[in-house]
């Protein structure tokens, strides 16, 4: 068993050595609202990650790369409450921007509070983000969202 | 005495895979320094980087075409670094940045059948594509192309002007399927990034496309391109090559050196 389990290690250090990236949408967006009382809801902005993936989380240094950000549209039915919450984020020191970078892998679910005037609504906003790999980055993507609040 | 003997075994584990990657750096090393040898009975590569001083990425990538290009004495190995527009938007633009060169980019993602471009790539030939700083596959498909048998090549030719270079080609078979494609290069050059993802680094970079012009394939034209402010002859040159409109083949490649003595070894 231990010269099985050896062997897999080899095995596995050695595909990590020849390991070749893949062509793709690695990150897939859903937006929804959940009404928390009568003139209060949260829209809730999932991102999926495809594994070997990340995105970057809302607050990281300027000299960094680029931030997940969000854009809403003002409209007359909702007003936001606060600021966009996320979850607390990975954290690793980067070499290349000498600082530590907040980023999510696999699933990341961001928040915003918004107050509804009439009690609904359409919420419409942009969602701004960059998907990197160990070796790769897609260009930046502007993303329009659309939310219905009921 | 069992975790002596783990500790032994993760040592020794430790030891294969560090030197089984000195081996690898090793081949690579003797991989580039095959690949810069001249012949020009055998086939060229065209190798096409898609970089930018905004991205983290890309470093490595640049470093490797700059491994590459320094003591190049292969006349048959065709640089070229085309810094997209893309990652211009964080307060910083990439001086060497232009939208046609990302435009190109996005003809090789359709060429290709790719759903998304992305930063570093390096194309070859205009068929195969690759992360740009995977070494090992970047030398393996620069290394097959050139190992192909030779194409015929054609005639490039350029005369320096107060306000442009006046470039002459001729000697290409005529074909409405193709197009010939100048690209001015500049040889090397140095950035300190003031903004962006790579803000306050020194970035140095070989073989920047500067300008870039296409045209229907006939068998000799004059093309006039406009001086640079910052070109000499010795530090740039003219690549030419003859791409297939429908599907990117790359099938003829020719250079002008402004200065002779560049490849006299």
């Amino acid at each position: 068993m231990k010269l099985l389990s050896t062997l897999a290690l080899v095995a596995i250090m050695l595909i990590c050595l020849t390991a070749k990236g893949q062509i793709s949408k690695p990150v897939k967006w859903s937006f929804t609202a959940k009404r928390t009382s009568t003139n209060d809801a949260t829209i809730y902005i999932k991102a999926t990650i495809d594994d070997g993936w990340h995105i970057y989380a809302l607050n990281n240094p300027d000299n960094g790369p680029v931030r997940t950000s969000f854009n809403f549209i003002p409209e007359k039915s909702y007003q936001l409450s606060g600021k966009v919450g996320e979850p607390k984020p990975l954290r690793k020191f980067e070499k290349f921007f000498d600082a530590d970078i907040n980023y999510f892998e696999k699933v990341v679910v961001f928040q915003q509070k918004i107050k509804l005037v009439d009690g609904k609504g359409i919420v419409k906003g942009t969602v701004e983000y960059t998907v990197c790999s160990e070796q790769q980055c897609l260009p930046p993507k502007t993303l329009d969202f659309s939310v219905i609040v009921e | 005495m069992k975790p002596f003997k783990e500790i032994f075994l993760l040592i020794g584990l430790a030891s294969i895979f560090a030197i089984v990657v000195g081996f690898q750096n090793i081949k690579k090393q003797n991989t580039i320094k095959n690949l810069q040898k001249n012949d020009e009975r055998k086939g060229f590569a065209v190798v096409e980087l898609f970089t930018s001083e905004g991205c983290w990425s890309c470093p490595p990538a640049d470093e490797l075409i700059e491994k590459l290009q320094k003591g190049n004495n292969n006349k048959q190995l065709y640089i070229m670094a085309f810094h997209v527009d893309y990652w211009d938007h964080q307060g910083w633009k990439d001086r060497f940045s232009k939208p046609e060169f990302t435009l190109r980019q996005q003809q090789y993602a359709s060429w290709l059948n790719l759903n998304t471009i992305y930063t570093p790539q390096i194309v070859v030939n205009g068929t195969t594509e690759l992360i740009g700083s995977d070494e090992s596959a970047v030398l393996s498909s620069i290394s097959s192309e050139l190992k192909k048998t030779s194409s015929d090549t054609f005639v490039l030719h350029a005369e320096v002007k107060s306000k442009n270079i006046q470039v002459t080609y001729s000697d290409v078979r005529s074909h409405k399927e193709y197009q010939i494609i100048i690209a001015l290069v500049q040889k090397s050059a140095l950035s300190k990034v003031k903004a962006g993802e790579n803000a306050g680094k020194n970035l140095s970079h070989v073989q920047i496309v500067r300008e870039l012009y296409q045209q229907e394939l006939v068998s000799e034209n004059n093309i006039s391109i406009d001086l640079p402010n910052d070109f000499n002859k010795e530090d740039w040159e003219l690549i030419g090559f003859v791409q297939n409109k429908s599907n990117g083949k790359i099938t003829q490649a020719t250079r002008f050196e402004f200065d002779n003595n560049v490849y006299a070894n």
